[in-house]
């Protein structure tokens, strides 16, 4: 393992026009989660403190880029109606995910994602985990 | 890919091989001087064309603007045509921003009257046209409303009087594209589009007060409106979270009609169905819905700064010169190898450019051609151009849309303060009224190419001419 790295987080890397993230975890359902502190960091969000629901998530694509993809969009959906989710408990699969996720308020979000792409995007297994870069269309 | 990779045709066209890659299809063609296209080379937006060469049914070439820069899948800067028989149509060869594109009014007040009162328009200006993260449009819209402004485009804009007949005539397709189908559009985007028409959005969206500078073509800017020493309006804004929603359901959606369809592209971003698939119908409707959401969108804003406008400059108005789609998928007539035939142009940073003659021309442009807008960065020069005929033969009728970023975001906040840079525009006499300062810092002139070398070689490829430039004096930004 590459003691300069830490064991779980993401990284901004350059990118002309758009914003690319690099995302590394442990496992697949902590990659899930950082990829979703990574969009919450582009965001520019802030949290409220108080748990207001919770929200369960079952998606079922053809791989796991997909599933990362579908995962995102779909708190970048929730993010758009104020609410950001705040505790995860992931299950992934090969082809599907099951999120139980807290959600507590947006109170306020710096900036807008149009979307999040396919581009270049593949999720690698290392003996370290798993890494995937991200391309977010600003 | 080296410079050295790159055959040179002209001083300002340049073309790599279709056996460069296994995957390509296609030459590309690239329309820059040569340091411009060192500059290309920097980032991997020619990469990026390349692998588009690959789309099934592509024709003639993949055509790349001087302004390119890297997108994902397919290049910002880019055009490529399908054919329409038995060629595909790829959502993300048109972009997220579904009809991202810029509008021009003309005034009739000079910059000498107005300049007092410069301030005051853009407060007024940013207080009427909303703008910014998450701020939602001037109107909400139910969904019966919602999905006439999918039918009509700016037609509903005019029926609702936040538009005139002529503001119509000026805008490309009369603001509408038919075959619009709501029934091809998930909830989820009409959700998030109600609530967002006549809003600008974030990012490089804006508005922006100008003066005509320098006149270089009378008669194309008589025909425009456009006089010397003239305030001008640019209006930069597309279809929001409804046409963002619309791409992402396709792009997802594509991802197994590929696999369908046995398509084997270099990136997953270029997903595509063929044009005469169920699927590929589907999204071209879908599409079609977005465009016209974007055309009604800025047509509302545009209402809205006018009455700015008028209330401030009593007897003064606003006159519509254009406005044009610079993300989107069009079916036009071209001729390929001698043979007029039935194309999907898909122009993702590219404008159309249509010359003098063309029959989707309005009557008041038909002698002089289409108006093209190319705004440049903030605190610099935009353009004002006609298309000519040699665009119709080298690039499906298409032009460069803008300056072209050249520093990503980081890199620019990095290297601008957002404070210092409004202080700097001010002291150049360019009022700046912006929703964030950091975001600002994103869109700072040094992050964008030079916009008077695009506009060279834009001339010197023989695609448009000069008819104006235009020099800001004041933004709006969300």
């Amino acid at each position: 393992m590459d003691a300069e790295r830490p064991f779980s987080g993401f990284v901004e890397v350059p990118h002309t026009a758009d914003i690319a993230i690099d995302v590394f975890a442990a496992n697949l359902p902590q990659l899930f989660v950082q990829a979703a502190q990574a969009l919450y960091h582009i965001l520019g969000i802030r949290k409220g403190t108080e748990v207001q629901r919770k929200v369960h998530l079952h998606l079922t694509e053809i791989d796991l880029e997909s599933l990362l993809v579908s995962f995102l969009e779909e708190l970048l959906f929730y993010a758009d109606q104020k609410a950001v989710a705040c505790e995860f408990k992931i299950l992934v699969e090969k082809n599907s995910v099951d999120a139980e996720m807290k959600m507590t308020a947006s109170l306020s979000q710096k900036r807008e994602i149009k979307a999040v792409t396919y581009h270049d995007l593949l999720i690698h297994q290392n003996a370290n985990g798993y890494q995937t870069r991200i391309i977010f269309d600003i | 890919m080296e410079l050295r990779d790159i055959k040179k045709i002209s001083d300002y066209e340049w073309e790599i091989a279709p056996n460069t890659r296994p995957f390509m299809n296609v030459p590309v063609r690239i329309f820059a001087s040569e340091a411009m296209l060192r500059n290309a080379l920097k980032d991997r937006s020619i990469e990026q064309a390349m692998q588009a060469a690959a789309l099934p049914g592509i024709l003639q070439a993949v055509c790349v603007m001087p302004d390119v820069h890297q997108g994902y899948g397919f290049p910002i800067g880019g055009v490529a045509a399908t054919d329409f028989a038995d060629g595909v149509i790829s959502p993300g060869a048109i972009g997220y921003d579904i009809n991202c594109g810029v509008r021009l009014l003309a005034g009739d007040i000079s910059h000498v009257d107005a300049k007092p009162y410069l301030h005051e328009l853009a407060i007024k200006l940013n207080q009427a046209c909303p703008s910014g993260v998450g701020v939602s449009g001037s109107i909400k819209l139910g969904s019966k409303d919602l999905k006439q402004v999918c039918l009509q485009g700016s037609g509903w804009a005019l029926m609702k009087g936040f538009a005139s007949r002529m503001d119509i005539q000026t805008t490309e397709d009369q603001g509408c594209l038919e075959g619009a189908d709501p029934f091809a559009v998930s909830s989820r985007a009409f959700e998030r589009g109600a609530s967002q028409v006549g809003s600008l959005g974030a990012g490089n969206h804006f508005i922006e007060v100008d003066v005509v500078e320098q006149v270089y073509d009378e008669e194309a800017a008589g025909a425009m409106g456009l006089v010397k020493g003239n305030l001008a309006l640019q209006l930069h804004s597309g279809s929001r979270g409804f046409g963002h929603q619309i791409c992402t359901d396709f792009v997802k959606e594509f991802q197994k009609v590929v696999q369908k369809y046995h398509i084997h592209l270099p990136d997953r971003e270029l997903v595509c169905a063929p044009l005469q698939s169920s699927e590929g119908r589907k999204y071209l409707a879908a599409m079609r819905c977005a465009a016209n959401y974007a055309f009604c969108n800025r047509q509302i804003l545009a209402s809205s700064a006018r009455q700015v406008f008028e209330d401030l400059f009593v007897g003064h108005y606003l006159r519509n010169v254009y406005d044009l789609a610079h993300n989107i998928g069009k079916i036009e007539l071209h001729s390929i190898a001698d043979k007029k035939t039935k194309v999907c142009v898909h122009r993702k940073g590219a404008t159309r450019a249509f010359p003098a003659g063309h029959s989707e021309l309005p009557e008041i442009y038909q002698k002089i051609g289409q108006p093209i807008l190319v705004p440049g960065s903030m605190g610099t020069r935009s353009w004002v151009l006609v298309g000519l005929q040699a665009s119709m033969t080298k690039s499906f009728g298409s032009c460069s849309h803008g300056a072209g970023r050249l520093l990503s975001r980081t890199q620019a906040k990095k290297m601008i303060r957002g404070d210092q840079l409004r202080r700097q525009l001010m002291e150049n006499g360019i009022y700046v009224q912006a929703g964030s300062l950091a975001g600002l810092a994103e869109e700072a002139p040094q992050a964008y190419k030079d916009i008077d070398e695009v506009i060279t070689c834009i001339e010197g490829a023989g695609l448009a001419k000069k008819v104006a430039a235009l020099a800001p004096l004041a933004v709006i930004k969300g």
